[in-house]
């Protein structure tokens, strides 16, 4: 009976398993004919030319701009400005490459080296490996994989999914601002998700990332098939070449996009060519200002997107593809799915109120401490005591009282012992401490070619104006036109200063354009009490977009504590704005202004929507963070 | 013939004509499984189908397999039926989940999950892969076919052995 038994059961067990095989190999089979029992396994891309349509122009011309600007995101080095989130930033960033650095290092040469999953700096984890030839540099055939698993480092994006670079070209180093970088990039399952929306990414490109010419930057993006899913579509890119060029030595960042290629869309199953005839150009992760994208679709039928100026795009259809335009659609960038500028939000209010502190800070101290170098403690006056004739001279090396900074001072002075219009005085500083006649003291540095304009007065008491050219003084860069005043027996020390443009260096880039600032203080007796207007259009590297600078209300600002009144608006050019309200003194002690209130305008209707209180502290490091 | 052997080679058949398809009428770039030696398909596929071979997987997938499942399952109309159903509302329902407006709404698997074999390609199985209604037809066709083929074959009992239960097993360990 017993080998019966055995033989019953051995035929059940083989039953069992077959029918689990059976079961599993139908579900693999359905699976891995890639879309489908039979239908068509993994969809290729719509394979039919669109028939463009006076119904469907906008949406096909929106999904155009969105796919080229979404592959762009998804593979360049993000913001190089700012390390940004992009796919290849993600890896070079330097904060990847070190630990796989030192790794090599460790392991030996020509090892690859795969590092244990390390924590995301809030969520998920991030799992780096890499095969080094040199683990002193990127090298040709180096490959680098990063592997992430819902990783959220805080900066809005979480990222998901694999990416591989293997090195095909390199010069320079790519830890710095200056190298070429040419890679394969592979990404799989690779997907980004910022606001709760999804974008991802399947397939291979070649990616170059060329900033040689730093400040400006190149990056290509050439590829066969990249297929991403967005919006509820799959949009497959086929035999793609695009390309940005972005000067980050100015801001905001001029760009320049061209893209060539097709485009298959499976929602609106079917495909349409691409090319921009004309470049489109604009501040990056803005609406251009100007440029084309030609569409071309069924029998030639074309779709041209004619950039008009950052608020206006027109589409002009062309349905017999007979080179003359049947009708034009007006529409906007935003519309066509395209980056704009995001305005004030309640999530960026606090950031670009920092911004804007710290570059109305920055401008107004470098045209207060221009001017101040013409007071009997200033780099000028001292110089001037060194001339005894006519004519150039220098360099000359005035004081800078208790610190072990320097200064150098050349030029060209007409009338020995005074100062006289057209008077020149190129100044270089290095650390610089200075003591102004009024309470307070300053660090000068950076250089600043001044050339007088007028000059009423002598010694401590005086009133000059002057145009000056700054280079990196107090962190700006800029010609300008200013004035700055202590006339004889008063107690109140003016200046005032305009320039069409300037750059600010810091923590980030900055640009103030129209500027404009006057500032005056009025007491010798500390604490001193200054009254403050700015304005100007400003821009800023950690927020796309030209955001309005004013005060509405001067500000008064005490030399112990923040403002304590008066209010400082940005206005975006969408309308929303955000207004920075001081909040003011407790019993009348300027100490005890050490907050203001936020009010954010978060539909531009002109009502506040929303009130943030913040510590002046706090925003003073948002902007210098 | 015996039944049973007939419906083995005609399932088996089936499945074979339905991967031959692929093999000879599909780019196998598209095709998971065959992706990997896509190189070696120079010059796009060897034969040029008609309509006809974009559903003709379908059904024979849902024939094949309900059949063989039927087979495993022992035989007679009741495992039939169960099969039968069994394929092709699986298959019918994988096809109807690459709707676009379903698709869309099916997350990404985990990647530590997307990171295997096949389930590398369950996103884009649903994302990139296309709806047809005719698929739809095909697979109902097919699982039809499958019961017209299952339900005649012959039931095939299998007793439990005796040797499993507890009772006689101690019985027999003491004789």
């Amino acid at each position: 009976m017993q080998p019966k038994q055995l033989s019953l059961n051995s035929s059940l067990a083989l039953r069992a398993a077959g029918l689990v095989a059976v079961v599993a190999a139908g579900l693999a089979s359905v699976i891995g004919s890639g879309g489908g029992g039979g239908g068509g396994g993994t969809a290729p891309p719509p394979a039919d030319y669109l028939e463009i349509t006076s119904v469907n122009a906008l949406e096909i011309a929106g999904v155009v701009v969105d796919s080229v600007y979404t592959s762009l995101e998804l593979a360049e080095a993000g913001d190089l400005a700012e390390g940004g989130a992009g796919a290849t930033a993600l890896v070079l960033d330097s904060g990847v490459l070190q630990p796989l650095r030192r790794e090599s290092l460790d392991v030996g040469i020509q090892e690859v080296i795969e590092l244990p999953p390390e924590d995301c700096l809030v969520t998920g984890t991030v799992t780096l490996s890499a095969d080094l030839s040199d683990p002193f540099t990127i090298s040709v055939g180096d490959r680098i994989t990063a592997v992430f698993a819902n990783c959220d480092d805080g900066d809005g994006a979480v990222t998901d999914g694999r990416l591989q670079l293997i090195i095909r070209a390199i010069a320079g180093d790519p830890l710095t601002d200056v190298f070429l970088l040419r890679t394969d990039v592979s990404l799989t399952s690779f997907a980004i998700t910022e606001d709760g929306e999804t974008t991802s990414a399947d397939g291979s490109f070649e990616l170059t990332l060329d900033s040689l010419d730093y400040p400006v930057v190149f990056t290509r993006l050439l590829g066969d098939s990249l297929t991403g899913t967005a919006d509820g579509d799959t949009r497959t890119l086929i035999n793609f070449d695009e390309t940005v060029e972005t000067n980050l030595g100015d801001l905001p960042y001029p760009s320049v996009v061209t893209a060539f290629g097709t485009l298959a869309s499976r929602v609106l199953e079917g495909r349409v060519d691409f090319d921009t005839p004309v470049p489109v150009a604009g501040p990056a992760g803005d609406a251009p200002d100007t440029g084309e994208i030609l569409i071309t679709g069924l029998d030639g039928a074309t779709i041209r997107i004619v950039v008009l100026g950052q608020s206006s795009v027109e589409l002009r259809l062309d349905f017999d593809g007979n080179g003359s335009v049947d009708e034009v659609q007006p529409t906007t960038w935003a519309e066509l799915g395209g980056s704009v500028a995001p305005g004030v939000t309640e999530a960026n209010a606090a950031a670009l109120a920092g911004e804007a502190i710290a570059a109305a800070v920055s401008f107004q101290e470098a045209v207060r401490d221009a001017g101040a170098q013409f007071t009997t403690d200033g780099a000028f006056w001292n110089a001037l005591s060194g001339i005894s004739v006519p004519g150039s001279f220098g360099p000359i090396s005035p004081r800078c009282v208790l610190s072990n900074g320097s200064a150098s001072v050349s030029g060209e002075l007409a009338v020995p012992g005074t100062f006289t219009a057209g008077d020149v005085f190129n100044g270089s500083f290095v650390n610089c401490f200075q003591q102004t006649q009024f309470p307070f003291s300053i660090i000068v540095n950076g250089n600043l070619d001044i050339v007088v304009t007028d000059y009423v007065g002598f010694g401590g008491f005086f009133t000059v104006g002057f145009d000056a050219v700054a280079n990196q003084f107090q962190g700006v860069d800029a010609a300008l036109t200013a004035t700055y005043s202590l006339p004889d027996n008063a107690t109140i020390l003016s200046y005032s200063g305009s320039s069409p443009v300037v750059q600010l260096t810091g923590a980030r880039a900055r640009a103030l354009y129209g500027a404009e600032v006057t500032g005056e203080y009025n007491s010798f007796v500390s604490p001193t009490r200054l009254t403050r207007t700015v304005s100007g259009d400003l821009y800023t590297a950690l927020i796309p977009g030209r955001y309005e600078l004013s005060t509405p209300v001067p500000l008064i600002i005490f030399s112990v504590g923040g403002p304590c009144s008066g209010a400082l608006l940005l206005t975006a050019e969408n309308g929303t704005s955000v207004r920075i309200v001081p909040i003011g003194p407790v019993n009348d002690d300027p100490a005890t202004c050490t907050s203001a209130q936020l009010e954010l305008d978060l539909d531009g209707n002109g009502s506040t929507d929303r009130i943030i209180e913040v510590l002046w502290q706090d925003l003073l490091q948002l902007g210098s963070a | 013939m015996q039944s049973a052997q007939r419906a083995w080679i005609t399932a088996i058949l089936a499945l074979l004509a339905g991967a031959a398809i692929y093999l000879l009428g599909r780019d196998w770039s598209t095709v998971y499984l065959l992706a990997w030696t896509a190189d070696a398909q120079a010059g796009g596929p060897a034969l040029r189908l008609g309509a006809w071979s974009g559903r003709a997987p379908s059904f024979a997938h849902a024939f094949g397999f309900a059949v063989l499942t039927a087979l495993m399952l022992g035989g007679g109309r009741k495992n039939a039926a169960v099969a039968c159903l069994f394929w092709g509302a699986t298959d019918a329902f994988l096809e109807l989940l690459q709707r676009p407006e379903w698709s869309v709404a099916i997350p990404q698997l985990p990647f530590e999950l997307a990171a295997w074999p096949l389930f590398d390609n369950l996103h884009a199985y649903f994302q990139q892969g296309q709806f047809d209604l005719l698929d739809i037809v095909a697979i109902a066709l097919g699982a039809f076919a499958a019961w017209l083929v299952a339900r005649s074959l012959p039931v095939i009992v299998i007793r439990r052995p005796i040797i499993w239960r507890n009772s006689h097993a101690t019985e027999t360990a003491e004789s």
